[in-house]
């Protein structure tokens, strides 16, 4: 009896030890190297780490890209690390976690805020001698801006518009309207022209719905928007209703794929997408046409602005940064992380390499050294920014802390109204409690 | 080590008990050396971080920050969240309907191949496949292309002049479809049970038949309780695998829990709160909330089993 108890004491108190060991290593590493404002380059061999998202073309442009800088920089070494998006912030995360963050990140507006905010992302200001963005415009730097301080840059620029197959048009002799502010009454129009004419083979789009960039668009164009300047959500049950309601009658009246089509096709790779395959006319696009046309090389892709109505409010446009990177607040070679996303944002041999496959340069050099030579898709879609910049007016603030949920549950939501499960006034009411709720726990 | 000292042990005359005692001790040594890699990882993998879990299910730890603790927020939390509610019906929806079904299957095919049918290893090993792949993307892919709307089984649905949905794609079906799938995996019960009938005496049977009793009888009356013990194993385990299914939900919806979270598996639904909302403490709550309800089936099981179970000793 004595010799048991004893021993049951004793495993008990192995347990606790180790279990404190464990815990004390999932905490975050909190001080360390904190922003030292006065980091220097080393002048010693220096390792350091760049994580991106991408598809394979994305590979052999990023690759080039570092072999350039580790030349321009003898001694310093960058590791490459790249998934795909759909496990890119897992892994990040639990890298963060771990106390294992990349040196440089390749970033998005979902989560620039949540990172930033919880202290995972170091302020560029402080490493201004070695990463210059002066060349960036104020709106444009804006977009990577945190409480005032500067946590990224921005890499590219998008905007949502309507991807068009006009080789489909075409076969069907279906015109389009002056599309240089149509109307959402002419795309309903183009959409229900085209799935007559092929008699439902081809059917006119893939409609909206379940993705915050079009879905603010839409807002602005009502005076209203997703979130405020100060991070809270402001959007209107009645405009999140109507958007819903504009696709619900599209599927509807059999414009579109169906509700049981759209869920299975929410998560098909672009090339087996429906209007790679000439299954739609037309999809909305955050303008990011080239890998469409890479996918279906034999036909007319071309890219049409975002629809309006008569009276939306000047300056609903705007441009979303496509992508930034981001340097880890922990990073032990901040000035060498720095040195390498000045290099990735303002040498013009890299904005060669990039072109505009991480969304139109954000740099307006960039811009410059491309321009010549793009041809194709990559031509239409710089004149698509270019006659959206001439329009554009505040950029839309990034998602707040917590909020990157934001795409998730508005898709989720999306169904539900898609399925009958909830009408769209309902729904909406539903995902406005639902966002606010997630902004709320992430507040604590 | 320790056959070393059984050599040693050899030579020393019987009756000297202190030397025996003294390599007692040297082999409770060596097996503890021998245990040592099971005990680490039981301590580091398991037990560790199933007590940090524990704790940070108290606590609002996101990943980046150090957890604080908020005491039974995470609880309330989960009363409130009509997500976490659906997430658990479908759970058990698939555990009630896939488990004993599966078993069914597993059961029916064993008492086939018992038959001593030829090339009998053969279909076993071809029957086992599933088995190993089931739990796969790959197959998970495969299932997109088989129940999509324009899949395999639409096509076949076609012939006959039947224009099928997306099974995948309609709330009503995409469960279904993973039920399918968790079904068709029968390789491992399968096996079990043929192992268990290779154990019941022949006798039995050949007592039944001259007594005039039919194959059905036979089945129902010697095959079925002589199996139980066997039939209760894999329902336990079968009950604890279901409840943890997470990538043939994740691979079909894409990670969504879709449409509509018709497959939004408990396991799925903490996976995004974890690291879609970076909610790493409220996932943990739900994470232990899985275990006490793992744990509570599995309780049932065996007090229920005490009515049914016929153990032969």
């Amino acid at each position: 009896m004595k010799r048991h108890s004893r021993m049951r004491r004793h495993g008990v108190a192995a347990v606790v030890a180790v279990s404190a060991l464990l815990l004390s290593g999932c905490a975050v590493g909190g001080g360390g190297a904190s922003a030292d404002k006065g980091a220097k380059l080393s002048d010693k061999p220096v390792t350091i780490s760049l994580y991106w998202w991408g598809s394979a073309s994305r590979v052999t442009s990023t690759d080039a890209a570092v072999k350039l800088f580790e030349k321009a920089h003898p001694n310093v070494t960058v590791k490459l690390q790249s998934t795909d998006w759909g496990s890119y912030w897992d892994k990040l995360a639990t890298s963060v976690a771990g106390g294992q963050a990349p040196d440089v990140m390749q970033f998005d507006q979902l989560y620039v805020a949540s990172y930033a905010q919880r202290g995972a992302l170091a302020d560029l200001n402080d490493y201004s001698k070695y990463l210059d963005t002066s060349s960036l415009t104020k709106n444009v730097r804006d977009t990577g801006e945190y409480d005032g301080n500067l946590y990224a840059v921005p890499i590219g620029l998008n905007s949502v518009g309507v991807a068009v197959n006009r080789s489909v048009l075409d076969k069907y002799d279906v015109k389009l309207p002056d599309t240089k502010s149509w109307t959402w009454d002419d795309l309903d129009r183009v959409a229900k022209e085209v799935t007559k004419a092929s008699d439902g083979k081809v059917l006119g789009l893939d409609p909206f719905g379940g993705d915050t960039p079009s879905l603010t668009l839409w807002a602005r164009q009502r005076g209203n928007t997703l979130f405020n300047q100060k991070g809270e959500v402001v959007l209107k049950p009645s405009v999140l209703a109507g958007y819903w309601q504009y696709a619900l009658d599209q599927i509807k009246d059999g414009v579109t794929p169906s509700a049981s089509q759209l869920a299975e096709g929410a998560s098909v790779p672009l090339d087996q997408s429906d209007l790679a395959k000439g299954k739609v006319a037309m999809t909305f696009l955050p303008s990011n046409l080239t890998a469409f046309q890479v996918a279906a090389p034999t036909q007319k892709l071309d890219m049409l602005p975002f629809p309006t109505t008569d009276n939306a409010k000047k300056g609903w446009q705007y441009l979303k940064s496509s992508m930034y990177w981001t340097i880890s607040s922990k990073s032990k070679h901040p000035a060498e992380a720095a040195e390498l996303v000045d290099f990735l944002t303002t040498n013009s041999k890299v904005g060669k390499l990039f072109g505009a496959e991480r969304g139109t340069p954000a740099n307006p050099d960039f811009q410059k050294v491309i321009t010549p030579d793009l041809a194709g898709s990559d031509k239409i879609v710089m004149d698509y920014i270019k006659q959206v910049t001439a329009e554009a007016g505040t950029p839309a603030p990034i998602t707040p802390v917590g909020g990157q949920d934001a795409d998730s549950l508005l898709a989720q939501y999306w169904q539900n109204v898609q399925f009958g499960k909830a009408t769209p006034k309902e729904a909406a009411v539903q995902y406005i409690a639902a966002l606010k709720k997630e902004l709320a726990a992430a507040k604590g | 080590m320790s056959a070393l000292n059984e050599l040693r042990a050899l030579k020393v005359p019987k009756g000297t008990k202190r030397i025996r005692d003294k390599s007692d001790t040297r082999d409770n040594k060596a097996a503890a050396v021998f245990l040592l890699p099971w005990l680490i990882g039981f301590f580091a993998i398991t037990l560790g971080p199933m007590v940090a879990s524990l704790y940070l299910s108290f606590t609002d730890y996101n990943l980046l920050q150090n957890p604080n603790f908020t005491g039974l927020t995470n609880i309330e939390r989960m009363l409130q969240d009509s997500d976490l509610g659906s997430s658990l019906i479908v759970t058990l929806v698939y555990v009630v309907i896939s488990v004993p079904l599966q078993l069914i299957v597993a059961l029916a095919i064993a008492v086939l191949l018992d038959r001593g049918m030829r090339g009998l290893s053969f279909y076993r090993s071809v029957l086992y496949l599933p088995s190993l792949l089931g739990g796969s993307v790959a197959i998970a892919v495969l299932w997109r292309l088989v129940f999509g709307g324009e899949g395999l089984l639409n096509a076949f649905l076609a012939l006959f002049g039947i224009h099928g949905p997306s099974w995948i794609g309609s709330p009503n079906t995409a469960l279904g479809t993973l039920i399918i799938l968790h079904v068709w995996t029968f390789g491992a019960p399968m096996v079990i049970f043929l192992a268990g009938l290779r154990q019941i005496p022949r006798e039995l049977y050949e007592a039944a038949s001259t007594d005039g009793a039919t194959r059905w009888r036979q089945f129902r009356s010697i095959t079925v309780p002589m199996l139980s013990p066997i039939v209760f194993f894999n329902l336990v385990l079968g009950i604890i695998g279901a409840f943890q299914s997470f990538t043939q939900a994740y691979v079909i919806s894409n990670g969504s829990g879709g449409p509509t979270n018709s497959t939004l598996f408990i396991t799925l639904y903490l996976y995004q709160k974890a690291f879609g909302s970076l909610q790493m403490g409220y996932a943990s709550a739900i994470a232990w909330l899985l275990l006490l309800i793992v744990g509570a089936a599995t309780a049932i099981n065996f007090w229920a089993s005490k009515y049914w179970v016929f153990y032969d000793d």
